[in-house]
Formats: structure tokens, C-alpha cells, sequence
């Protein structure tokens, strides 16, 4: 909050730096895999062509 | 009743529609690989809960909002002294999220193994938390005069919050192949239906064992009377008790609602075991938050109440609306006519 309360003094006082980052860090490492394996799964839906659509038979008389 | 008190009894409403939807959710999630007996067996039984697992994850999403805007000093000592629990959870629920997606996504075996036993473990690893993280709320964290967390991660674990976390499990794994049988046709219906007898003692017993044990630490380390948490523990153990008979008996119905009855009275065992404080302090009674000393100014439960009052029945409407249109098993064979 603007004046009252700092970004420095919002980190909860029980838990070190080192455990901090630490979860930073796993965050970021699985984001960083979800984000990799999504690219890979988009890119190969990207390259599948299109199913092919069947126009109907005209019934015969 | 001052709005304190209401916001405190709302929020255990939500954290029980959340343990009684979410529940058989993360069940049927436990049990893929016990239940189905290939990929194709595992994808219908997704199927079941399909429809359903995002909307019952949004009362987990109210509880968490409701408690931030009723009770800021509980939510911010909570989130702050159990953050590697709640850190857990969360990583345990994108896997779990992200395996419903994926699964689908590509027909290798080893793909579709390999999201459905991250699924499992996701599906097992949450409910563990959550048996453990309420559990705490009775049990106590060590908190400074100001409120704060003093202690660290290894507190959160003790004889009696294992057991709150192994206990819920088993009730959810049992919740879960209840709702099976209500949902599947045919071989999956009936392996579903040995699965809930198989699981129904051993469901009983932890979840008896684990709530008397909530009792005492009530009385022990909250100067709770015995009664007052004993009611809904002995109510919540005797309808999980009359659950296990039905589920044995065929009584899907009947045992499923006993299921669901026992979810949300485990909950009300935590929080009348809780009340009037809303986290224990251990050791330092004194410094334990209470529903009086962690809300909301008055003017903020006025409007969340309004809010609350005015969209809540839209939204369990519109849920309620969801399970009757979706309501058709799936799997087996079609019955005939």
C-alpha cells in the first residue's frame, strides 16, 4: 500500500530467503515445463492438416 | 449473531461444499488405476467427473476469498505460516489441472500413463495437505503476540495431523468409488463397487479414530468443552458407519449421500473444535487468533454479505442445474430401451 505499507516488509518474517527463492525457483521451473511441453503440443496440432469434409451424396430420385 | 460469527459459520459451509464436491473428485482421481483396467477404462471414468471437477474447485476459490475479506488477520497468518503446505497444494493442483488436459492430447501409452499417474499422485497428495493444514488450525502453530507464524514447516506435522491427513484421504478414496457406482456402467461398475466395500472399513476406522482424536486436542489445546465438537464427530462417524453398510449392501444412493454427509461433517467437526478462535496458538494460548480479534471492520461484512447474499444462490443454482443436465451415466454398454 502506497506509504503504508512497503514491498519490504511484506515477506513473512518465519521463513528465510533461501526457502523463499527456493519456491520461486520450483514455480518457475514448472511453469517454465508446462510452457515448453504446451509449445510442443501446439506446434504439433498446428502441423496436422485439416480432417477432410465429405460433401453429402445428393439422394437419388 | 454478529456478522463475525456468520462469516466464521459461512466458511466452514464452503470449505464443506468444497470437501463434499471436490471430494469424490479427487476419489475417482485416486482410484484410475485401481478401478480401470486400461487407458480407455481410465479416460471414461475422467469422463464422470468431466463436467464437474473445475465448478467444485470454485469453492475452495470463495473460501480462500471469503476468509481474505472477512478475517485478513487469519488469512495473512495462515497463508504466511503454512506457505509451503499451501505452495504444495498448489503445485499438486496445476499438475492435476494440466493432466485432464494433456491426457487427451496425444494417444501415446506411455504419455497417457505417465499424466494419469501424476493425476494420481496429485489427486492423493492434495487431500493429504488439507487433512493436515485444517487439522493445524485446532492443533496450533506457534504465533507471536502480533499474530504472526513462529515456528517452521516441520510444526505442521505431528501423530494427530498425519493421521487428519491420512484419514481424509481414505474418506475421499471411498467418497470417490461410491460416486463411481453411481456414474459407471457395466465392468466399471462393478469393480467400482468391490473397490467402495474394500474401502468402506478402513474408511471408518480412520476417519472414527482421526475425528475423536480432534475432539480431545479441542479440549486439550482450544479449552473447548467435549460436547460441542464430540455432536458433529459422532454424527459424522455414524453416517460413514451407515455409508459402509449401504456401499456393501449395493445401496449406491443411499451410501453416497452417507459419504458426502461425513465430508462436510468433518469439516464441522473442525471448525465447532475451532470456534470462537480461528487458529490456535500453541505453545502461547494467548496469542491465538479468534473470530473476534481477526475480522473485518464491520462496514466490509456489511458489503460481503450483501454480495454474498445477492450471488451465491445464482451460483448453487446454476452448479445444481449442471449435475441434473450431466447427470446420465457413461461407460458399459447402453441399457436397452
Amino acid at each position: 500500500v502506497l506509504g503504508l505499507f512497503n514491498t519490504a516488509e511484506g515477506p513473512s518474517p518465519c521463513y528465510s530467503s533461501a526457502a523463499l527463492a527456493t519456491s520461486i525457483g520450483v514455480f518457475a521451473l514448472l511453469y517454465i515445463t508446462l510452457g515448453v511441453v504446451d509449445f510442443v503440443l501446439m506446434r504439433r496440432y498446428a502441423r496436422v492438416d485439416p480432417p477432410v469434409v465429405r460433401e453429402p451424396v445428393a439422394a437419388s430420385v | 449473531m454478529t456478522l463475525a460469527i456468520l462469516w466464521f459459520w459461512l466458511i466452514a459451509v464452503l470449505w464443506g461444499g468444497y470437501f463434499v464436491l471436490e471430494g469424490f473428485d479427487f476419489g475417482v482421481g485416486m482410484l484410475l488405476g485401481v478401478v480401470g483396467r486400461d487407458e480407455e477404462e481410465r479416460s471414461t471414468m475422467l469422463e464422470s467427473i468431466g463436467p464437474f471437477w473445475d465448478g467444485n474447485e470454485v469453492w475452495l476459490v470463495v473460501a480462500a476469498g471469503a476468509t481474505f475479506a472477512a478475517f485478513p488477520a487469519w488469512y495473512a497468518t495462515m497463508f504466511s505460516g503454512f506457505y509451503l503446505a499451501l505452495l504444495a497444494i498448489l503445485v499438486l493442483l496445476i499438475v492435476r489441472v494440466v493432466s485432464f488436459e494433456w491426457r487427451e492430447r496425444h494417444e501415446g501409452h506411455r504419455w497417457r500413463t505417465t499424466w494419469r499417474r501424476a493425476h494420481t499422485v496429485a489427486a492423493v497428495g492434495a487431500p493429504f495437505v488439507w487433512g493436515v493444514a485444517l487439522a493445524n488450525l485446532v492443533h496450533g502453530v506457534p504465533l507471536s503476540s502480533s499474530g504472526d507464524f513462529t515456528g517452521d514447516v516441520l510444526d505442521l506435522f505431528s501423530g494427530y495431523t498425519l493421521l487428519a491427513g491420512v484419514a481424509v484421504v481414505a474418506l475421499f478414496a471411498f467418497h470417490g468409488a461410491v460416486f463411481l457406482t453411481l456414474r459407471m456402467r457395466g465392468a466399471l461398475h462393478d469393480r467400482a463397487a468391490a473397490t467402495a466395500r474394500r474401502l468402506s472399513v478402513p474408511a471408518v476406522v480412520l476417519v472414527a479414530a482421526a475425528l475423536v482424536w480432534t475432539v480431545g486436542v479441542a479440549v486439550e489445546r482450544n479449552q473447548r468443552g467435549v460436547l460441542g465438537p464430540a455432536v458433529p464427530a459422532a454424527i459424522g462417524t455414524g453416517v460413514l458407519a451407515l455409508a459402509a453398510g449401504w456401499a456393501r449392501t449395493g445401496r449406491s444412493g443411499r451410501a453416497f449421500v452417507m459419504t458426502a454427509l461425513a465430508a462436510a461433517l468433518w469439516v464441522g467437526t473442525i471448525f465447532t473444535a475451532l470456534y470462537p478462535r480461528v487458529l490456535v496458538s500453541h505453545p502461547g494460548f494467548e496469542n491465538s487468533l479468534t473470530v473476534a480479534n481477526a475480522a473485518s471492520a464491520h462496514y466490509a461484512l456489511v458489503v460481503i454479505t450483501v454480495v454474498a447474499a445477492v450471488f451465491t444462490p445464482i451460483v448453487a443454482l446454476y452448479q445444481a442445474w449442471t449435475y441434473r443436465v450431466l447427470r446420465a451415466r457413461v461407460g458399459g454398454e447402453q441399457p436397452a430401451g
